[in-house]
């Protein structure tokens, strides 16, 4: 090991290297923080380019594209609202009303300490336990899966600022949108009215940029905000003070990151999600969360970073892709003539370390990069917001409708910003729909799934032990809230009488 | 009135570009229609502008990559730009609908696979066969039976368990291709599998590979690192005669099983496409699948297994075949 490592850093000082990781670095940047262009596209758009190329510049431009992607997507999320990339989704909830606090600076710098941390954390895990990690993500199947998706799906009430019964509302709708389609399991066709875009169900990016860009866009105009400016934006990195307080949640939430990205089938954007969701049920300010406050961008941040990591593992040591952009690079991979899969450490020991020592790389340079990048692009919030508000629409539409080059997905995005405008003014809770929008096909998939494979017996949910953990873990924290309630009254009814 | 203008410019513009997306095919079509004289009608000069190749699936997958390697054969074989184009959703299906929404002036290519005929069998699409032209069939991706490596000795091993306890097999999709394959396997060999779908084949892969599934449908090319380590076996072949290559693989004929389907992939157009245009087309892609690049991306992926060339009347007495079949097999389904 000690060997590949030396053998990935002597490959990666060579110019050309460096160049081609520069080169990634940037396009993740600048296509990360336009809304509408994920790392997946990207890494699409780019795949005809390495053909021509070796492989290990190939490969270094498209992981290099790949993590800084996930992390510039924070940058419009924060500055506008709107997530340049879905895995920043959980970013804007804390992000933005911390700029809106002025604070927007203060914000830009956490998240790029947060998702370089993150990444940091996540490549060297990647660098010593891909092997022992794949065999751990080998152990989750359906029930897991379910389990995991419930237990994040019950952190609804920590999420839902105060307003229980909104939250609830909230995330049923989330569940609901995420069941129009066509059923995995048996074929049936739901909600879907004999349309064949209906068939395809709803796509989760229209649902996010239409919920927070768009609404956003037509409540700025509504309020007649149009000459008011977010005003300088001076990134400012989180100072010792700062840092103490939220090592703690980078810390957990890389490592839940990881955990994440390494299964299969689920991604990033779960990930973040998973992490706000954990990071706001196990603070003590939890009330705080959604308000502005530095832990709810750490924890997104960190784990979306740490989860691309993760996503690694089993795309190099098995074969077997962890979410969509892993599934593009796996096919880079072929084309290259190059079989990831159990003997990829043996067969190309070199070409994996320099990877690796590429992606740590990757993360240090977004510390440093990544302050001259968004002065650059933040001269975009002193134009006017009455031009940048319709541009903010431009890129959305184009953005929604070149990821599945459908026009349905425009409209979608639409209905969408209309209603997430409506939920605003109704002081509605977003980031539970989001949780059931997210986590919905995660849950119901694999929970049919697991009766399939356990002849619709529902004990395989209890019999197996990572199933029945998680399962557990949900259920007391579920309960826990209502338990700690009776006993405050009790204790305070014990006060009183005395 | 100012700031109202400005919003509607800003809307107008994305919608100006992707109407202008949507109807572009359709305007020009239109015109060089009308500027074909009527007596030599028949030898218009084609292609003079740019083809649209549109692909049902999302890029990086099985369609996709052969759409793309195909294309830029038949790109330097007709001297013009095709562009690929993923129109996803639906099996394929939109795909489908929209090659029907433009001219039928042989600039419109759609790739296809074993999932246009199930989507007829379905009744899931309102474009039967009889509204497209085959191109050609290029490739017919021979589907095999895999376990996790170790598990079972061999396919009759394999089977006798199945007949005495539940054996859980993955495939992806539900009444797609993979759950279709194994129907026809269980009715052929009289077994019984309990199906569990997956929406993506790394999904699948992974249960297998962490046991929690028994076997998985799949094609050679997906898992072939794994096969190759020896952590992967594969139990049988669907085909007619043993696979180039892997000899010791007993096939499906060999046990009289009549189970040979393979994931089959080629180009179609609009049925209305004129004869002259269809010619030049089967005559230029039969030409494409032999080009050098095309067949080291056919090696690379183990697609050469099985010579899949079917010339457009050829693979349409064969797609009625399979509809039939198809039909069949969704009836015993229960759908």
């Amino acid at each position: 090991m000690i060997e590949g490592i030396l053998t990935g850093i002597t490959n990666i000082i060579q110019p050309i290297h460096i160049v081609f990781l520069l080169f990634g670095l940037f396009i993740g940047f600048l296509g990360g923080a336009t809304p509408g262009i994920s790392g997946t596209m990207l890494v699409i758009i780019l795949l005809p380019i390495t053909y021509g190329l070796d492989p290990t510049p190939a490969f270094l431009l498209l992981t290099a594209i790949y993590a800084t992607a996930v992390f510039s997507g924070s940058i419009s999320a924060i500055l506008f609202k709107t997530p340049g990339a879905p895995e920043s989704v959980a970013t804007v909830f804390d992000g933005y009303p911390m700029a809106k606090n002025g604070q927007a600076g203060k914000a830009l710098g956490i998240a790029i300490l947060s998702s370089a941390a993150g990444g940091i954390i996540g490549t060297i895990i990647l660098i010593f336990l891909t092997p022992t990690l794949a065999g751990f993500a080998l152990q989750f199947s359906a029930p897991e899966f379910f389990a995991l998706a419930f237990l994040g799906l019950t952190v609804v009430a920590s999420l839902s600022g105060g307003a229980l019964i909104k939250g609830l509302i909230g995330v049923l709708f989330g569940l609901f949108i995420a069941t129009i389609g066509r059923d995995v399991i048996t074929g049936t066709n739901r909600y879907t009215f004999d349309s064949n875009y209906l068939l395809m169900g709803i796509d989760f990016i229209p649902v996010l940029i239409g919920l927070f860009a768009i609404a956003e866009v037509l409540r700025k105009f509504q309020e007649v905000e149009l000459n008011k400016k977010v005003g300088k934006v001076i990134t400012k990195l989180p100072d010792l003070k700062l840092f103490k307080k939220i090592s703690g949640v980078i810390g957990r939430s890389s490592l839940l990151g990881i955990f994440v990205g390494i299964l299969p089938g689920v991604g990033a954007t779960t990930a973040s999600m998973l992490s706000y969701s954990e990071a706001a049920r196990w603070s003590k300010r939890k009330d705080k969360f959604g308000t502005g406050i530095p832990e709810g961008i750490a924890a997104p941040e960190s784990a979306n970073n740490a989860a691309s990591m993760g996503a690694m593992v089993p795309l190099l040591s098995l074969g077997i892709p962890g979410s969509a952009t892993t599934a593009v690079i796996l096919g880079a991979f072929i084309l290259h003539g190059i079989q990831p899969g159990p003997m990829m450490f043996s067969a190309q020991g070199d070409l994996v370390y320099t990877i690796f020592i590429g992606l740590l790389l990757v993360n240090v340079f977004i510390i440093f990069l990544s302050i001259p990048f968004i002065k650059l692009f933040s001269q975009i919030v002193k134009i006017p917001y009455m031009v940048i508000g319709p541009l903010i629409l431009v890129f959305c539409v184009i953005g929604t409708y070149a990821v599945r080059n459908s026009i349905f997905d425009v409209w979608v995005m639409l209905g969408f910003g209309l209603l997430g405008y409506f939920f605003l003014k109704a002081k509605f809770p977003l980031a539970p729909v989001i949780l059931g929008v997210v986590l919905g096909p995660l849950a119901e998939e694999n929970f049919r799934r697991a009766l399939l494979m356990g002849n619709n017996d529902f004990m395989i949910f209890f019999t197996r032990p990572i199933s029945l953990t998680l399962i557990i873990l949900a259920v007391i924290s579920l309960l826990f809230p209502i338990i700690k309630n009776m006993i405050d009254k009790k204790k305070n009814h014990r006060d009183q009488a005395a | 009135m100012k700031k109202i203008n400005y919003l509607i410019a800003g809307l107008a513009v994305p919608f100006a570009l992707a109407l202008q997306g949507c109807s572009d095919g359709g305007a020009s079509g239109s015109t060089e229609a009308g500027n074909g004289s009527a007596g030599d009608a028949e030898n218009e000069e084609y292609p003079v502008r740019d083809i649209e190749m549109v692909v049902g699936w999302g890029a990086g997958g099985g369609s996709d990559t052969f759409a793309r390697a195909i294309a830029a054969e038949l790109s330097d074989i007709l001297d013009t730009n095709i562009n690929v184009v993923n129109n996803e959703g639906a099996s394929g299906a939109i795909a489908g609908d929209y090659v029907q929404e433009q001219d039928p002036d042989g600039y419109t290519f759609w790739a296809i696979s074993s999932n246009y005929p199930i989507n007829v069998a379905q009744g899931n699409t309102p474009h039967g066969l009889d509204t497209y032209t085959p191109i050609g069939r290029v490739q017919d991706d021979i589907v095999t039976i895999q376990t996790k490596g170790g598990e079972f000795e061999d396919i009759e091993d394999f089977l006798d368990t199945a007949r005495n306890e539940t054996i859980t097999v993955g495939g992806t999709g539900s009444l797609g291709f993979d759950e279709l394959i194994l129907t026809q396997m269980e009715l052929e060999a009289d077994v019984d599998f309990n199906f569990v779908p997956y929406e993506s084949a790394g999904e699948m892969h992974a249960a297998l590979l962490g046991g929690h599934i028994d076997a998985q449908v799949e094609q050679f090319s997906p898992t072939i690192g794994q096969v190759e380590a020896g952590e992967i076996d594969i139990l049988l072949a669907f085909n007619d005669e043993s696979v180039p290559g892997y000899e010791d693989v007993p096939y499906s004929m060999q046990y009289g099983w009549e189970v040979t389907e393979g994931q089959n992939r080629g180009l179609v157009v609009h049925s209305d496409t004129p004869d002259y245009i269809v010619d030049i087309l089967v005559e230029a892609l039969e030409e494409a699948k032999e080009q050098p690049r095309y067949k080291e991306y056919e090696e690379d992926s183990y697609l050469h297994l099985r010579d899949g060339w079917l010339p457009s009347d050829d693979w349409a007495a064969e797609l009625e075949n399979v509809v039939a079949n198809y039909e069949e097999l969704l009836e015993v389904l229960g759908q």
